[in-house]
């Protein structure tokens, strides 16, 4: 066993290479020029744009004591952060697995990244706060797989305060690398208003076999705003995503790249708005080379007055013949208040192209009920089971039991409690 | 101990479809309803079933002296009432086995959890019976699935559920003979002197392989003749016509 494990103490701004303290800087001017969302932003339709207004707010770093959350994913190795500041570690990584801060995995193994980090997010409406990312980010983790890790890796995010929390995710899949990571974002505190504005970068090298799920259960009090990009090289799958159960609202944008043949990128999400909850979601499939394949598929179970906005965009390159790039946002209302607004878009400029987008909105199907009351289930058990299969339908595609075990949990957790 | 309708009236959307309908089913028999399509055999059914789109205006059903109209859909399937429907609903994202298991976990008392592993062993067993493919159990519960596998299904979960009184409703339509025969198998396997079953069928082909102890005949929302089994190949014999010169007469 071979682990490169956190120190004692996170390493603070001091501790990035120059490279990154100048990238940070960049990104500090670029944050000065930029503009905040406006009602007018195409981006930002039907969403609540002013709640990406964070002028003077100050960032969170480190805070009191809090309990452990029970780990998620059994045998896997966990990394746990308050605030942005790592609190505590458990197991051990497998030998060509390095995970720690990310000042020390870029100082120590990231000579390759100075030359290519990856850019700066907020393409599809938040470059204000991509870059005010950047530059504020003090801590960070990152994730570099170079062989086929068994060892799922799990990562704690526990917010506390009234702040603003900044977190930054990078996961390297290099050549051959397989992977599973679960990213959980939770409130130290029942009451606490606060903001996370998450970032992550994926990259998928080539024939690489990544699993990436993201479980936001911040209080009901919370904001949470999350940039999500990945990339992709040749002969690689990545299966990507998201549950949302918590927050009063929650903004994601997730921008998919696939620039390698005979790769897939599967791109998926559960939502479970109720009232007091908006669930913003922003998309964008980009295929940047012929034999590409995206899948996205969306489901949003919406309770009491939840609120739901989809906005997403294939974009097929010029060159990238042959793509196979699909869309799918479906709403399931289990109530009449409830509002959904869906966008789904596409734009080829390629030939020899499979496509395909939609959306769907459907109520609860009374006939569907019927059926299971008539086998002895009780009519708001009959509800839930068939909210949590419309659900659970878009979980198996991560086609891993411990991550399926788990969001299924939080899934079931939710549904007990709107209903 | 039985199924005991009596003078039951009931309307749809406001037109009286069953018309004063009689029928007793005591445990342990077997009695078949035939009759022309539109004379009210489903709507029989789905009244005794429980389904807010009839509304039952007279008359009484009840169930081992326990009246039916007292209680909800669910409650009447715990209670220990069955039907087969004609035609099944589709519920996506719902496996088989997860719907079969909640079914059952509902039969159970507050805060006690099925024994998966029994539970497996039990459908694996009835679906041997009704030879369906293991694979089925993972499916979602009959979306996509063919006629002949819905009709199958709804068997399944009644062998499954182990009620007292069956109600299958035209099981047999749209089934090729081998289907008929798998479906014949597993309700002659759960005939005993403990259960009983109405068995609604539009063809006296089903009846060949399911004996009834009794036949009668429904048109216009009653039952207007009783026999046994011959008179089921009576009807096939002759149609339906003589329910028009009877009537007349
Ligand atoms: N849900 C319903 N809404 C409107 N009419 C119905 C409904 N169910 C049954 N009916 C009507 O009641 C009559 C009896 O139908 P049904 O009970 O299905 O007959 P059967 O099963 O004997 O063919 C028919 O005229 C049918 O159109
Ligand atoms: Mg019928």
């Amino acid at each position: 066993m071979s682990a490169v494990l956190a120190e004692e103490k996170p390493s603070v701004t001091t501790n990035f290479p120059d490279w990154y303290q100048k990238l940070r800087a960049k990104a500090e001017s670029t944050y000065a020029q930029l503009n905040w969302p406006t009602r007018k932003d195409e981006n930002w339709r039907f969403g609540s744009y002013k709640n990406a207004n964070l002028e003077d707010v100050n960032i969170a770093h480190g805070g009191a004591n809090a309990p452990l959350p029970e780990p998620a994913l059994e045998g896997a190795v966990r990394f746990v952060f308050h605030n942005n500041e790592l609190i505590a570690t458990e197991g051990s990584l497998p030998e060509g697995v390095v995970a720690g801060p990310l000042a020390d995995v870029l100082r120590d193994h990231g000579d390759s990244l100075s030359q290519n980090f990856p850019s700066l997010q907020g393409k599809l409406g938040s470059p204000k706060l991509a870059a005010l990312h950047r530059a504020k980010c003090e801590g960070g983790f990152a994730i570099q797989l170079k062989t086929a890790c068994d060892t799922p890796i799990e990562i704690v995010h526990l917010i506390s305060g009234n702040d603003v929390t900044l977190p930054y995710t990078l996961i390297i899949g290099a050549d051959q690398a397989k992977g599973t990571i679960l990213e959980r974002f939770m409130s130290a505190n029942e009451d606490d208003q606060t903001t996370v504005v998450s970032v992550s970068d994926l990259i998928a090298q080539d024939n690489t076999q990544l699993r990436y799920l993201v479980s936001q259960e911040l209080n009901a009090k919370s904001q949470f705003i999350r940039l999500a990009d990945s990339k992709l090289g040749k002969h690689s799958n990545t299966k990507s995503g998201s549950v949302h159960i918590g927050s009063a609202w929650a903004r994601e944008e997730t921008y998919s790249t696939v620039n390698g043949e005979e790769s897939t990128s599967e791109i998926l999400s559960v939502t479970i708005p109720t009232t007091g909850q908006e669930y913003d979601q922003r998309t964008f499939q980009h295929h940047g080379a012929p034999h590409t394949n995206s899948d996205l598929l969306f489901k949003n179970t919406l309770f009491g007055k939840g609120k739901t906005v989809f906005s997403g965009l294939i974009f097929v390159d010029e060159k990238a013949h042959y793509t196979d790039a699909y869309q799918t946002c479906r709403n399931l209302f289990m109530s009449d208040e409830a509002e959904a607004n869906s966008m789904p878009g596409l734009e080829i400029n390629a030939d020899q192209v499979k496509c395909s987008h939609g959306s769907t909105s459907a109520r609860v199907s009374d006939e569907e009920i019927y059926y299971l009351c008539s086998r002895g289930i009780a009519p708001t058990n009959a509800r839930r089971i068939i909210a949590q299969g419309f659900s659970a339908d878009v979980i198996e595609k991560f086609e891993d039991k411990a991550l399926e075990t788990f969001a299924l949990n939080r899934i079931e957790a939710k549904f007990s409690a709107v209903e | 101990m039985s199924l005991l309708i009596e003078n039951l009236h009931a309307n749809v959307d406001g037109t009286e479809i069953l018309k004063g309908l009689s029928l007793e089913i005591p445990k342990g028999e077997v009695h078949a309803i035939m009759g022309p399509n539109g004379s009210g055999k489903s709507t029989l059914s789905k009244v005794l079933a429980g389904h807010d789109d009839y509304e039952v205006t007279a008359g009484s059903a009840t169930m081992d002296g326990e009246d039916l109209f007292e209680l909800e859909v669910d409650e009447r399937s715990r209670a220990g009432l069955f039907l087969a429907f004609q035609y099944p609903a589709e519920v996506p994202g719902v496996s088989n086995a997860n719907f079969l298991r909640a079914a059952r976990q509902a039969r159970l008392p507050k805060g006690e959890e099925i024994d998966a592993v029994k539970f497996y062993h039990e459908m694996y067993e009835k679906m041997d019976i009704l030879e369906m493919d293991r694979k089925f159990t993972a499916r979602a519960v009959n979306e996509g699935f063919s006629g002949g596998e819905k009709k199958r299904n709804e068997i399944l979960q009644m062998m499954m559920l182990d009620p007292k009184y069956c109600l299958l409703d035209e099981t047999d339509s749209g089934l090729d003979i081998d289907a008929l025969k798998v479906v014949a198998k597993g309700v002659n396997e759960m005939r005993s002197a403990d259960r009983g079953f109405l068995v609604i069928t539009h063809y006296q082909r089903l009846l060949d392989y399911i004996e009834p102890d009794h036949v009668h005949v429904m048109s216009a929302g009653q039952i207007v003749k009783s026999g046994d089994k011959s008179l089921a190949l009576e009807l096939e014999a002759n149609g339906y016509d003589f329910l028009k010169e009877e009537v007349a007469a």
